[in-house]
């Protein structure tokens, strides 16, 4: 699976922005609306990154548009509340920014190992 | 300071606002409350990034909006139609690009035989070119009734 999904959507994809990757990774695990989505990425980045309402439903706005989230109905929020999931096109792109990152990491721990030795 | 974000709001394109302006100004609003009792530079820290982040964001969608209305709006369905309804050019425009995007993807995807990923991603292009025939068709039957 791992090895379809990062073949999937192709090696030339952007890397992700560091606001949308945190949107995606926090929509990973369950449906969250525009204020949950807010906190939780604040919490993801170690409050280093704190969006404005502008800035995440610009996010929103084009993430919906390239297919990568989608509008979830809950049944028990309000419906100005409107919750966001990942999609499965979603899904793929994040674990292709995972394996992007994973092998950034990975030549970068190696380089300093050499410097080192 | 909810007045000033309302204001603000206008200036997105039509069709963004329709979309979100509710859900923004209802997230801005449990923002505020969290903040109701922080100290008042805080607040005020809050409210320029807050306004800061409208206005980049008001840039970008109005760009996106311009690019995108004259880039891939079809000029027959406009000229047939008679319709200028920023909404509906707006959301067509960005079907288009959806279309083509998960069609290229899935034509590569196929050719080097990822099967499981042309599977997903002709899914998605089904998806928007039925929004698109319906949109198109809500157009078409707009023009005939005016």
């Amino acid at each position: 699976m791992r090895h379809v999904v990062s073949r999937t959507i192709g090696s030339k994809a952007k890397p992700l922005s560091e606001p949308v990757f945190l949107i995606l990774t926090s929509l990973a695990d369950q449906p969250r609306h525009g204020y949950a989505l807010l906190k939780d990425v604040e919490n993801l980045s170690g409050h280093q990154i704190r969006l404005s309402t502008g800035t995440l439903y610009g996010a929103i706005h084009r993430l919906l548009n390239d297919g990568w989230i989608e509008r979830f109905e809950q049944e028990d929020v309000s419906r100005d509340k409107q919750a966001y999931r990942l999609t499965r096109a979603g899904r793929m792109r994040l674990q292709l920014e995972l394996d992007r990152l994973k092998n950034i990491t990975k030549a970068a721990s190696a380089r300093l190992r050499a410097s080192e030795a | 300071m909810k007045r000033l974000f309302q204001v603000m709001l206008r200036l997105y394109p039509k069709s963004f606002r329709s979309r979100f302006s509710r859900e923004m100004l209802t997230t801005f609003e449990d923002l505020r409350r969290e903040k109701a009792n922080c100290r008042s530079i805080w607040q005020i820290v809050f409210l320029l990034r807050e306004i800061g982040g409208l206005l980049r964001g008001v840039c970008a969608e109005q760009f996106r909006f311009a690019v995108g209305s004259r880039q891939n709006l079809p000029a027959a369905v406009g000229a047939e139609s008679g319709v200028n309804d920023g909404s509906n050019r707006s959301e067509i425009a960005e079907l288009e690009e959806r279309v083509r995007f998960h069609l290229s993807q899935t034509v590569d995807c196929i050719a080097n035989h990822r099967f499981e990923g042309a599977r997903i991603h002709a899914a998605e292009e089904d998806r928007a070119r039925a929004r698109l025939l319906v949109l198109q068709a809500s157009i078409h039957r707009q023009a005939n009734e005016g």
